[in-house]
């Protein structure tokens, strides 16, 4: 049976494809395309901390935003609100980067780490991760590992799909994401919505798993791949 | 009225300074002559899922040396304005996503200039009762957000031409309203094509230098700037002019004449791919 969006088995994941400097301004930049699913993430140039914030451990602050026509959804809306999903993922996505970046390496530097969301098909926070990933690695941070994520969602015929796409995750009964390190195996960040038996979390949890680590050697393949780094 | 230059690890002061330096011998940053332009290139998307997105036009503008911006125009059905009930609706949107945080007071006012000169040029160009479904009940609102993704530049040029090509035959569905009607697809057309080019002046030692397509450093250094604005006939569509001193009217009339000359190409460059599927 054919899964929405031409994929052949449930367990099949969209894979990314990675470009590094996209942007002339940036200290670093990375664009990932999953599928219909289009992010480009921007590294600003490292600034001094100011008086507060002055310690032996620099900070990554990120800014998640969403163009207004990426998700249908969000067209409709009149006004940009105050507590929005973006905010959501960008407080995850720095307590993400706290792990995973060597913050001894860069002490007193903040690093500005900016997300626009361009189009949106499911998987956003699959594209979002792996963005900042590449962007961090081409700018020449420390890190421990890389870092991606992959969701599940239990579908209302009872079928557990990896990846699911926009239609997938707006019907889905429960849905599950997880954002790990690629060769460790870590978990940084995970998330789980909806209502199900615990039984299926751990089988959601277990199949995000399995999806974020099936794209680790496209990944790797294609920040080795690259001329600068 | 312009983003700040990306100058790297150089002050913006001594970068300032090298600028001039170059200007007095009579070169520029990137090695144009005065009087060229960068020619645009425009890439067009189509993407497969458009009933979805209600994404109807999505083109990336970019020129040889980094401007770049993502125009994309959603459609929607809406009321039309109370007074011009037989007319569509159309917003622009620009953004800057991708400067450093401790400038987005500072670029904000830019922006927001950037998208009122965009939708008044269109506006003077497109006949907005083409957007009419049924008067005074229902309209297509048209939404345009231009993603400015590196700004070197002309920037009104830029957001200018990357929304003329992406309404440019654009082509309104087939829809079914609220209410059961079905509304037939339209192709949307300029009657007027506009193109746009920003030129600073320089005065030095009492002679003033002319510089067509001017990039962000020439902006920061530029004593007047100047945004043309005309059509096929040579028309002039809209005039900016902001600076330190009044001009005469040979400069001004030096100034149309010099956008005039490279109108035809920008025109080719904008719509060029459009042109290939028909």
């Amino acid at each position: 049976m054919k899964q929405n969006g031409g994929r052949e088995t449930p367990d099949g994941v969209r894979y990314p494809h990675i470009a590094l400097d996209v942007l002339g301004q940036c200290h670093s930049s990375a664009c990932v395309e999953l599928g219909n699913t289009r992010v480009i993430c921007a590294v600003h140039h490292p600034q001094q901390l100011v008086d507060e914030y002055r310690g032996s451990r620099g900070r990554v602050a990120c800014t998640v935003r969403r163009s207004a026509s990426a998700g249908s959804h969000a067209a409709g809306s009149a006004q940009p609100s105050v507590v929005t999903p973006e905010k959501d993922m960008s407080l995850a996505l720095e307590g993400v980067a706290e792990e995973v970046v060597i913050l001894e390496k860069i002490p007193q530097l903040l690093v500005e780490v900016v997300v626009e969301i361009l189009a949106e098909d499911g998987g956003v926070w699959d594209a979002v991760a792996t963005s900042m990933s590449a962007a961090l690695v081409s700018g020449g941070f420390e890190m421990y590992d890389l870092f991606s994520a992959c969701g599940s969602a239990l579908l209302s015929d009872g079928a557990v799909v990896l990846d699911p796409d926009a239609a997938e995750e707006s019907n889905a009964q429960a849905s599950a994401l997880v954002c790990l390190m690629l060769n460790s195996g870590d978990i940084c960040y995970a998330r789980h919505q909806g209502s199900c038996e615990p039984g299926t979390v751990l089988e959601l949890v277990s199949s995000a798993m399995k999806g974020c680590l099936s794209r680790k050697s496209a990944i790797t393949t294609q920040l080795i791949n690259h001329p600068i780094l | 009225m312009s983003l700040p230059p990306a100058t790297g690890a150089v002050e913006l002061g001594s970068f300032k300074q090298h600028v001039i330096r170059l200007l007095t011998q009579s070169k520029r940053l990137d090695g144009r002559p005065f009087d060229s332009i960068r020619v645009p290139h425009i890439l067009y998307e189509n993407r497969q899922d458009t009933k979805i997105n209600r994404v109807l036009a999505s083109t990336l503008y970019t020129d040889d040396t980094g401007t770049c911006v993502n125009c994309i125009v959603t459609g929607v059905f809406g009321p039309p304005p109370p007074q011009h009930p037989e007319e569509g609706r159309l917003t622009v949107e620009v953004t800057a996503p991708f400067f450093p945080g401790y400038s987005a007071f500072q670029i904000e006012g830019t922006l927001h200039e950037l998208a009122r000169f965009v939708r008044s040029t269109i506006i003077s160009c497109l006949d907005l009762t083409e957007l009419c479904v049924i008067s005074g009940e229902a309209c297509w609102v048209l939404r345009v957000e231009l993603i400015v993704m590196n700004a070197d530049g002309g920037l009104r040029a830029a957001t200018l031409h990357a929304a003329v090509a992406a309404l440019h035959n654009l082509t309104l569905p087939k829809a079914r309203l609220p209410s059961g009607d079905v509304v037939e697809s339209r192709c949307l057309c300029f009657h007027r094509i506009p193109v746009a080019a920003t030129i600073g002046l320089c005065g030095t030692a009492g002679s003033m230098q002319f510089l067509l397509d001017t990039n962000a450093a020439e902006e920061s250094v530029a004593d007047v700037l100047l945004t043309v604005v005309i059509d096929e006939t040579d028309g002039i569509v809209s005039f900016l002019h902001h600076g330190r001193f009044p001009l005469l009217l040979p400069h001004l009339t030096d100034a149309i004449d010099m956008v005039a000359s490279h109108g035809a190409a920008l025109r080719s460059a904008i719509l060029k791919s459009s042109n290939l599927p028909q």
